[in-house]
């Protein structure tokens, strides 16, 4: 038999479980909780076992309903496949919160977990959170061995500790065959600010290897000075779309007067579509006094996508000076200009723009309603009697977003609605979006009124939900 | 920029524009804030723009908290600023939370 080895540190109890150990042990850990009143989180380490068996199942539950009682939090840390698949098949998995706790590992076996893609992201993080000589010559040694995939997290995460002692690592890596080290060299060499390197990145923005241009653009605009917007302005021109985008999410970066410009310039001589909406959404994040009106003239633009853009992009830096022009325009003949229109005036206060936005509703065609509603639930100062008419509209999609845009501005008043209509609304929908609005505002009493309602719905999502928030 | 401690944790709320000069004046302020506590949390709730140079005031603020063991956090920011961060990596080099609530755990 193994002593139980455990420690509190924080008001966090934590238990390192060995394979030996018994059900007794598993006990002990309901008495010491028991005996400290200052643990509020409880950690069930089971980093050193492969398998578990079933007494011990019956401890934990009991840790649970130890944990429960005291209203504190459990948490099983290194859970392996195995022990999970038991938790599943024993139906236990939901009881707990699952998950990695690096403190138990050893180094070697943390860097082994670079090459689980899925792991290596939280295992680099870390390692940088606790990064020391140990760790830094690990990694070097990682990235001497040369393995591509430990090389390149071992380079991030060096990036990620802020180490500006390796500097020539990173510069020498720009050269790697493989695009994955070259791409944490870029990033890694704009995060620490080595402007030396920057010539070398603009080699690489005409790159065809995936993620090198991308990198290098975010290095670039990281790295930049009042020269860049220049250079980065001749790669809006080349042949290639994805190299274009990548200027101008870096143009957009800077975000200076010339980056502007040419910007603005580019969206008048760009032809692809996908390239014109991000230009009209990277130009949206300008300051510039033009940008509202070069928006408001791309709410007329053939691109359906891109007049939505444009729409945010108002919306965004506030409608201002073009408010009655788009106003008007939610009556236009084409009924998505008319949609994008209104979908732009979120954040207007002023009643009696409110009361012409309401005004158009009963003249337009239903996207352009329904826009409406929506934008209503984003305007402050709303009388809520215009969307609480809407309830009783025939059309399920009108009812759920005016219910929507209650919840949005008018919290109690939506309570009293979502509590008639999530279980007599007859769309299902509807009746999702009022058990939300129950459960986002949680009234006294609103666990045992959604269990009475699990009897009679019959929506699988909405049972799901309700099941998933409260338990059967 | 506001501070204030919510459950026991400074949270700064930056505000409009975040560019060379603001994110300087927001980079010095938090130093000073650092120096009297182990952690921050920087909610870009009210921040509209932000461009590079007020990024880079940014990552030096990171790293002379994480020189010093201080711990820099950032929260809800809209998906314009979530971008940048993830476009340039850095969204792997802080810790980035959607909610104030869940930075502040």
């Amino acid at each position: 038999m193994v002593e139980l080895q455990y420690e509190i540190k924080n008001g966090v109890f934590k238990a390192h479980i060995n394979p030996d150990n018994d059900l007794s042990d598993i006990s002990e850990v309901c008495n010491i909780v028991e005996e400290h009143s200052e643990v509020v989180l409880i950690g069930i380490d089971l980093y050193k076992c492969s398998y578990i068996q079933s007494k011990f199942l019956a401890g934990l539950v009991a840790v649970k309903k130890l944990a429960m009682v005291r209203k504190i939090n459990i948490e099983l840390l290194n859970v392996c496949d195995n022990i999970i698949q038991v938790l599943q098949s024993t139906n236990l998995q939901k009881l707990f919160v699952i998950k990695d706790d690096f403190a138990s590992y050893p180094l070697d076996a943390l860097f082994e977990r670079f090459l689980d893609t899925d792991k290596a992201g939280t295992v680099s993080e870390y390692l940088a959170a606790n990064y020391d000589d140990n760790i830094q010559n690990k990694l070097i040694e990682l990235i001497d061995g040369g393995n591509p995939l430990l090389v390149e997290y071992a380079i991030l995460t060096m990036g990620r500790a802020q180490d500006y002692q390796n500097l020539e690592i990173y510069r020498k890596a720009l050269n790697a065959n493989e695009a994955s080290v070259k791409s944490a060299a870029i990033l890694v060499l704009g995060w620490i600010g080595d402007t030396q390197s920057k010539e070398q990145l603009y080699s690489y923005l005409a790159s065809k290897e995936i993620g090198i241009s991308e990198a290098a653009a975010a290095s670039i605009a990281l790295l930049s000075d009042d020269t860049d917007s220049e250079k980065l302005a001749k790669y809006l021109h080349d042949s290639d779309i994805r190299i274009r985008l990548v200027a101008i999410y870096a143009l957009s970066l800077i975000n200076d007067e010339k980056a502007f410009e040419y910007l603005s310039n580019a969206m008048n001589e760009e032809k692809d579509e996908a390239v014109r909406i991000q230009l009209t959404k990277k130009i949206a994040l300008f300051k510039d006094e033009r940008v509202g009106r070069i928006l408001l003239g791309l709410l007329d633009d053939n691109s359906i996508q891109l007049r939505e853009a444009a729409a945010s992009g108002l919306s965004r830096r506030g409608s201002g000076e073009f408010t009655s022009i788009l106003v008007e325009k939610i009556g236009d003949n084409d009924n998505w200009v008319g949609f994008f229109a209104a979908k732009s005036l979120a954040g207007i206060e002023d009643e009696n723009i409110i009361k012409k936005i309401e005004s158009y509703y009963d003249k337009v065609e239903q996207n352009v309603k329904l826009a409406i509603i929506e934008v209503l639930g984003k305007c402050k100062g709303v009388d809520p009697s215009f969307l609480l008419s809407k309830l009783d509209d025939t059309n399920e999609d009108i009812r759920k977003e005016a219910l929507n845009s209650l919840s949005l501005m008018h919290g109690p008043v939506a309570l009293t609605a979502a509590i008639k209509l999530f279980n007599k609304d007859e769309s299902w929908l509807v009746r999702y979006k009022a058990v939300n609005i129950i459960l986002e505002q949680k009234p006294v009493g609103y666990d045992n009124l959604l269990r009475a309602r699990l009897k009679d719905e019959t929506n699988k999502y909405i049972l799901e939900h309700i099941i998933g928030e409260i338990g059967e | 920029m506001n501070v204030k401690n919510v459950n026991g944790k400074n949270v700064a709320y930056l505000e409009g524009e975040i560019n060379a000069q603001t994110g300087a004046q927001v980079k010095a302020e938090i130093n000073t804030l650092l120096n009297k506590g182990d952690s921050v949390i920087l909610s870009f709730k009210s921040v509209v723009y932000m461009n590079s140079s007020g990024l880079r005031e940014i990552i030096d603020l990171f790293k002379t908290a994480s020189k010093n063991k201080k711990e820099v956090s950032l929260c809800d920011m809209n998906s314009d600023i979530r971008e940048m961060f993830s476009f340039t990596g850095l969204d792997k080099v802080f810790k980035i939370y959607d909610t104030e609530a869940a930075a502040i755990g």
